[in-house]
Parts: C-alpha cells; structure tokens; sequence
C-alpha cells in the first residue's frame, strides 16, 4: 500500500469509529496513524475533535494548532480549532474561524458550527437562520435537523423541536442524539416511561453518549426525589467538578460562620443543629453519587448494543 | 502500519519508575481530612511526578504556595488580633480563613489530578487505592504524638 493509500485508510477507519461513537477506538488508530506518519494534518485536526469529545481540551488545541501548522489552509484544521474554541466559550473565535471555512465552501458542518458560536453568543436567531441556510443546502441532513431542534427546545419553541425530532427519526430511526431530544421532550410532558425507552435505545446505538446517560439520569431522577436532590445539585452545577467544589467549599463556609457565630451568642442548642445538619449532608454527599451511579448502572445491565455499534 | 510506534498526545501522562506506587488522587485527599496538609500536599506533588502528568510543575507550584499560603494568613491572623487588640472569642471565626484556603490548595490538586490519573487508568493500569493503609496508620500515631496540641503545627502544617 502506498503512502497516500495507507493515510487515507487509517483517516477513514478514524471518522468510521468516530461515527460510531466510539471515540476511543478512533483515538487508538489515529495515535498509531501519527505514530508513523507525524506530518498529517489532518491526522492531528482528527485527533483534536476525538479530543475535545473526551473533554480533553488543552491536547485537542495543542492538536489542532499543530494541523493548522502543518497545512495552514486545512478546512478541518480550522474547523477542529473552531470546536475547542467552542467547547471553551470563545465564541467568537470560533465564529471567525467557522466564517472564513464559510467563505470558501459552504458546507452544513460549518453551518452547524457557526449556529453553535452563534447560540453561545446569545444571537439566537442568526444561529437559526444558518441552521435553515444548512437545511436549504441539505435537506435531509439529519445532524442539523438534530441541531435545529435542540436550540427549538433551549428556546421553549417545544412544537417546533417535535417536529425536528419527528423528521429526523423517520429519515433516521436509530439517531442516537434525535432519540435523546425526543426523550426530553417525552420526559418534560410527564411519560417517564417513554423517556426512559428513548435514552436506552440511544445507548443502543452509542453506548458512549454523555446526553443519553443525562437523560436517563434525568429520568431516574424523577422517579427517586430523594436520590433526584442529588441530581438536581448537580445540573445546578451545570455538573462541572470544579464548581461543584466551589459551591460545597461555600456551603462549607456559611455552616461554620453560622456555628460559630451560634457559639458567641452562647446559642449550643443552634450551634449543635447546625453542626447536625451540616454532617447529614456530608453524608447524603457522600453516599448519593454512588447510589445514583449504582441506579443508572443497574438500569443499564439489559441494554444489548445495535449491530451497528 | 510499519512499526508499532505509538503518537503521544501531550497530557497523557507519562509514569516513571515510581509509577507502580502512585495512588487514587482520593487517597491523599483523604490524608487531608484525617491527617493534615503537611502529608495531603507532598503526596499530590509525589503522585504528580510519578504519574508524569502534564500538570506536575503546576501542581508542585500548588502544593508550595499552599504552604506559604497558610503560613502567611496565620501569621496575618495572629498580627490582626494582637494589633487591634481582637477579643480571642472570635479566633474561631478567624481560623476559618487558614482552614478555607487549606482545603481550597486541597481540592484545586485533586481536581487537576483526576483527569491524569484516569488516563493513566486508561493505557497503564488500574491505580487502586494504594496508600490508604498509610493514611489510616497517620491518622492513628499523629493525634498519638500530640503533634494535633501544637498550636503552630496547627497553624502551619494541619
């Protein structure tokens, strides 16, 4: 096999496995593809967007800088950097980036991207004019219509996300992201039962998906207030570790203040109340992670993978 | 593929010989609630070097401002009372500034240490909890010592 060959092989099996979901794969065969080939641009640009699905985001923007070095011109060197510029909340540099990919060639995927800088920015209905302008240009592309519905369902517009979900399950019913927009839909008009079914048909086909774990943690929440308090911490904490920390540090904070300030008034019976609140919740912190992890665990055990995954 | 050479992504972590003895970054985090700052922040920067995670040099600058950091408001805090002749009742109130800045070092080195730790976890092998027998043992000989009834232990290594 020639050179050329053996790299557009390897890039192949990558976005194949990425397809799939299965990003790790995808990172395997593209670190032995850069193993030997170090120079390939778009190696590295493939890299960064497996990278920034796993949250890696330094690695994924050391990257996509480095394909963006390599072949200053690349399309997806651009467009990888635009998506570590976005999952960091620099829209507009991602906006820049998706723009200049744009005035070469209009494609959906930088459509798509563009709406997403767009939507960060709060410029909600320039981000749904470009995801119609990517629907014009592909009508039946059912990552758009996926997208499209999304921002429908962040806006509160739950007729028009019904049905973007609904067309893209009939041109797609295995969508793993369509039947996760779907479940919230369903969970939001109170048929847990039918959210449920959506996020473990969506496992089915990724088992890797972070939404379709969200959304069957959001079902199970709803079904055990108790253990659903910890749950709704969490997507309080928009379920970043860090402002997890801050917020418990604070909590933290104000239980001793107030003990303290109980014990200068000479108020024991306060001080002791508050010191016998703040050690329930260190308990229920302690032990309602793991719970809740053991529930949704539990929940997955039948779910069988689809032959496609 | 020709070779098996394998391209290394930058944070992926890149242990020593050491690397067998580096533990969950729970294990340490844990020697900061039963024991103290002065055994929680060497074994983060020990842990760090040993993973070669990406962050060591970060984490080493952590764990050496954590100690200025503390001894610093300690010594703030006692210049605060003694100069405005503070009533000592409110000491208590006082002391949380140390113990917040104490667990905030604690928590900023776990955090940065989870993501290494779980690729290493990913292409080495699985991290365990090692150490904890160190912890339970320290627990037990520090208060044993007395060290706990020093009041500048306390201040600048608890």
């Amino acid at each position: 096999m020639s050179d050329d060959l053996e790299h557009r092989h390897w890039l192949g099996l990558a976005r194949q496995q990425l397809t799939r979901g299965d990003v790790r794969g995808a990172i395997e065969i593209l670190r032995r593809m850069l193993g030997e080939m170090p120079d390939s641009a778009s190696g590295h640009a493939l890299l960064a967007i497996c990278l920034v699905q796993q949250k890696r985001l330094a690695a994924a923007e050391h990257e996509a800088r480095e394909a963006l070095a390599l072949e200053p011109e690349s399309a997806l060197g651009r467009m990888s950097l635009a998506g570590v510029h976005l999952a960091r909340h620099r829209a507009r540099q991602a906006e820049a980036l998706y723009r200049e990919v744009l005035a070469e060639s209009q494609e959906p995927i930088a459509l798509r991207g563009l709406a997403q800088s767009l939507e960060q920015q709060g410029r909600k209905k320039e981000a749904r004019a470009a995801l119609d302008e990517a629907l014009a240009l592909e009508p039946e592309d059912v990552d758009t219509l996926v997208l499209r519905g999304e921002l429908a369902w962040r806006e509160r517009r739950f007729a028009d996300a019904e049905a973007d979900a609904a067309e893209a399950l009939t041109l797609e019913p295995e969508h793993a992201e369509a039947l996760i927009l779907r479940g919230h839909l369903l969970l939001r008009r109170g048929k847990i039962e039918e959210a449920r079914e959506h996020a473990l048909w969506a496992l089915r086909s990724d088992a890797t998906s972070r939404t379709a774990l969200v959304l069957l943690a959001a079902v199970k929440a709803r079904q055990s207030w108790w253990l659903g308090l910890w749950w709704r911490f969490n997507t309080f904490a928009t379920g970043s570790q860090a402002r997890i920390m801050t917020i418990l540090l604070g909590l933290w904070v104000a239980a001793r203040v107030a003990e303290q300030i109980a014990s200068l008034l000479q108020a024991s019976g306060a001080a002791t109340g508050i010191s016998t609140i703040w050690l329930a919740f260190c308990a229920y912190t302690w032990v309602a992670p793991g719970m809740f992890r053991r529930m949704v665990e539990r929940e997955l055990e039948p779910v069988h993978l689809s032959d496609r995954y | 593929m020709r070779s098996g050479a394998l391209y290394q992504i930058i944070d992926e972590p890149r242990p020593g010989v050491l690397g067998r003895l580096v533990s969950q970054p729970w294990v340490p985090l844990l020697s900061f609630m039963f024991v103290g700052a002065f055994l929680c922040w060497p074994w983060f920067v020990f842990n760090a070097f040993a993973l070669g995670s990406h962050r060591r040099w970060r984490d080493l600058a952590w764990a050496v401002a954590g100690f200025l950091g503390k001894a610093a408001l300690a010594v703030g805090l006692v210049a605060i009372f003694e100069s405005f002749h503070l009533d000592h009742r409110y000491l208590g109130l006082g002391r949380l500034v140390p113990i917040l800045w104490s667990l905030l070092v604690s928590y900023r080195l776990y955090l940065s240490q989870q993501d290494p730790a779980e690729l290493y976890e990913t292409y080495h092998a699985p991290l365990g909890s090692r150490g904890l027998l160190l912890v339970i043992a320290a627990g037990i000989t520090v208060p044993a010592l007395g060290w706990y009834s020093n009041p500048y232990f306390v201040l600048f290594l608890r």
